[in-house]
């Protein structure tokens, strides 16, 4: 090896150490934080342990306001299983037909869908409020559901994925053996697509399980929140007067409240592999 | 009550009511409470954040068959419960009730999203000092109730004030000034106090000094952030910046709490609401600390500065205007509420009747005993009365806490960011359709 090959190797090494430092220092707060008492936490080293209140914290926040806790993680659990599996299909669907059929306008609605694409979520939460007001939806559950159920970048993930790992031979060999095109699509085309229906899924699963300015407009009820804005709901209240809900209780809510996402991730990873069929036709 | 941190999702506010002052069609109001009419119960919404508000609302219900109102909780003002508000109060299905700080209450008015209750609100007039009463007043018309107020004290290290020789605490700015210097000549690691980048803390600093920054000629809004008067007090600030009298750390933020707690920090000026956070955020010193009023700047004439504060706001399409406003006088001046919401809530009332409520006259032990309240309501009846706040306060306080924290880094001074701070708070108000004097 060449003293100039070291030379970028330590390089490219020294940038990964210090980005994943970046990216892992507020997760080792947060953990560690979770585990302080109230009064630990703005004393001492805030990235080292003090006394261990882990489980004492855990049991006060599925206590505080009658274990509202369990209600928020179901919230979320539901618009955000219930909106990125919907989202998933639509996009998985959406996505196979603009790769793999001809027809009028499916440049102009490809385009149309890369355009949505660039238009931030936050930006349509009082346009969508209206709406829905119309309609008499605010403050339900279908309020948060519905605008979750779309997203353009699963769309256009779908379709590059099946434009280049879904061969048309494959189709081909299908329409010869009899099945019709939907069956093609359900017993195929989806196979074939998963690991780009994994990403798809696993980013609408994030995006709306860290959505807050959508619920926080749609939803007047305390009980239909989900994780997001109510524990922010009890960070805004400061500490003050003796019903409010001390900063270690919420510190050690926003960990718990990472943990489906970190479940998550693990148990899909293996799904997450490149070109199920790369090759198998060639 | 109501620490906040305006700074953050807060600029949606200003863009929910830019949309709201552009303005679609209006899809019709009065929508909420017309079922109630005249026969049988009204019925009220009510959104809010703070804890406690259920309680009084429970109370109500319970002595006021004819009138029922259901309290719904939002997010916090700043982390979307304004725009949640003035989006509902657009689409016309806005609940009749609202907590809105009096700070944000000139930007509903200017979106159009309060309703005047004036005529039904005279016999409550006279139960709020004249200074709380112009906070729900804009431009002659009435928009809710004031709920409660923030007056500012200095709360400091009693052991550690008598450690570096301070017997008494500064009464004056001059002697707050010759104390800091005192302090940091004996340690130079010790500091009298914090200068953070909590706008509203610095515009407390300039209610007291009779430095407003908004007012209205007219239909006009006139803006003066940058006069003489404001000139002088960020002067005096950045007087003690430029001798390095003051510690720099953030508002409310650890760092901070630290300070205090290890003695580096030996008093903070801040509101009544600050008082229980200090309480519980800083463990060491219990007991060491104390209140005293808040540094004056004319000691034969003295005038106090006041930091936050809310009122229950009418929204927009209210068909119960009414009623709305005797459920928010009744929240503010009923005893059994009030004491509800001093226990459970932690506001400093707003009601003349509720400054001697019982609840305020218990000894706290954090602050060696001592009633801290009776600090704040000999100064209420002395707290300037002229202050007035803007429509843009979003912006502006988010601008003006910037220059706080780069002033405190040395990147600007306060006296020069004033100007900034103005400019912008100009050209923010003619970008929403403002009529704006000056420039």
């Amino acid at each position: 090896m060449t003293v100039r090959q070291s030379l970028s190797r330590w390089l490219v090494l020294g940038v990964l150490l210090v980005t994943s430092v970046y990216f892992l220092a507020p997760v080792w707060w947060l953990l560690v934080s979770s585990t302080k008492t109230n009064a630990d936490l703005f004393s001492g080293n805030g990235f080292w342990f003090a006394r261990f209140a882990l489980f004492d914290n855990v049991h006060q926040v599925f206590a505080q306001q009658g274990g509202i806790y369990w209600q928020w993680l179901a919230n979320s659990a539901l618009y955000a299983v219930g909106g990125a599996a919907v989202s998933t299909l639509i996009a998985a669907l959406a996505g196979y037909t603009l790769a793999k059929y001809r027809f009028r306008g499916r440049e102009f609605t490809f385009n149309s869908v890369l355009a949505a694409v660039l238009v931030p979520q936050p930006l349509l939460a009082v346009p969508l409020y209206l709406m829905f007001s119309g309609v008499h939806l605010v403050n339900t559950y279908w309020a948060v559901l519905l605008p979750s159920m779309v997203s353009p970048f699963g769309v256009y993930l779908a379709r590059i994925y099946a434009g280049s790992s879904v061969p048309d031979e494959l189709i081909e060999a299908g329409r010869i053996d009899g099945a019709g095109e939907f069956r093609i699509f359900a017993t195929i085309a989806l196979r074939v697509m998963s690991p780009a229906l994994v990403t798809i899924f696993l980013f609408q699963f994030v995006a709306i399980w860290t959505n807050y300015l959508l619920p926080v407009l749609m939803l007047a009820n305390d009980r239909l929140q989900p994780v997001t804005v109510g524990i922010v709901g009890w960070q805004a209240q400061r500490g003050i007067g003796p019903s409010a809900v001390p900063f270690n209780i919420v510190i050690t809510a926003a960990a718990i409240s990472a943990i489906p996402l970190v479940i998550l991730f693990l148990s899909l990873q293996r799904f997450w592999r490149a070109g199920l069929v790369a090759g198998s036709t060639k | 009550m109501k620490p906040r941190s305006h700074s953050l999702a807060a600029a949606t506010v200003v863009l929910a009511a830019a949309m709201l002052a552009a303005g679609c069609s209006s899809s019709g109001s009065g929508s909420k409470g017309e079922a109630g009419s005249s026969s049988g119960v009204v019925k009220l919404d009510f959104w809010g954040w703070a804890p406690g508000y259920d309680q009084s609302v429970a109370l109500f219900n319970q002595s006021h068959p004819n009138i029922q109102v259901t309290f719904d909780k939002t997010a916090s003002g700043s982390k979307g419960g304004y725009t949640k508000m003035l989006t509902a109060a657009k689409a016309g299905n806005a609940p009749c009730l609202a907590q809105v700080g009096y700070e944000t209450l000139p930007s509903f008015a200017a979106a159009g999203a309060l309703t005047d209750v004036g005529k039904y609100a005279t016999d409550a007039k006279g139960q709020f000092a004249d200074w709380t009463w112009k906070q729900v007043t804009i431009g002659g018309q009435t928009y809710g109730i004031p709920v409660d107020t923030a007056p500012m004290a200095l709360m400091y290290r009693k052991d550690l004030f008598a450690k570096y020789g301070i017997t008494t605490p500064p009464a004056t700015w001059d002697e707050y000034a010759a104390d800091a210097a005192k302090v940091h000549a004996a340690d130079p690691t010790v500091y009298l106090g914090d200068l953070g980048n909590d706008a509203y803390n610095y515009a407390g600093l300039a209610w007291q000094a009779g430095a407003g920054w908004f007012g209205t000629a007219g239909d006009q809004w006139q803006v003066s952030i940058n006069n003489a008067a404001n000139q002088k007090v960020a002067g005096f600030w950045q007087g003690l910046l430029d001798k390095k009298l003051l510690k720099t750390d953030p508002s409310y933020d650890p760092s901070l709490y630290s300070d205090m707690a290890s003695g580096k920090v030996l008093s903070d000026v801040n509101a009544v609401w600050d008082a229980p956070i200090i309480a519980s955020s800083v463990k060491d010193g219990a007991g060491q600390w104390a209140v005293a009023p808040m540094p004056v700047w004319d000691a034969a004439n003295p005038v106090y500065g006041n930091d936050g504060g809310s009122a229950t706001a009418v929204l927009k399409g209210c068909g119960h205007a009414k009623e709305a406003t005797e459920f928010a006088t009744w929240m503010s001046t009923d005893a059994d509420s009030v004491s509800n919401l001093i226990k459970v809530t932690g506001i400093y009332p707003a009601a003349t009747s509720g400054l001697a409520n019982p609840t305020l006259a218990a000894p706290d032990a954090f602050y060696g005993g001592q009633t801290i309240f009776d600090v704040f309501k000999a100064e209420t009846a002395h707290i300037n009365t002229d202050w007035q706040w803007g429509p843009t306060m979003t912006q502006t306080s988010t601008d003006l806490g910037d220059g706080l924290g780069q002033a405190g880094t040395g990147g600007t001074t306060l006296t020069a960011m004033l100007a900034t701070v103005q400019s912008k708070t100009v050209a923010g108000m003619k970008q929403q359709g403002l009529s704006v004097a000056g420039g």
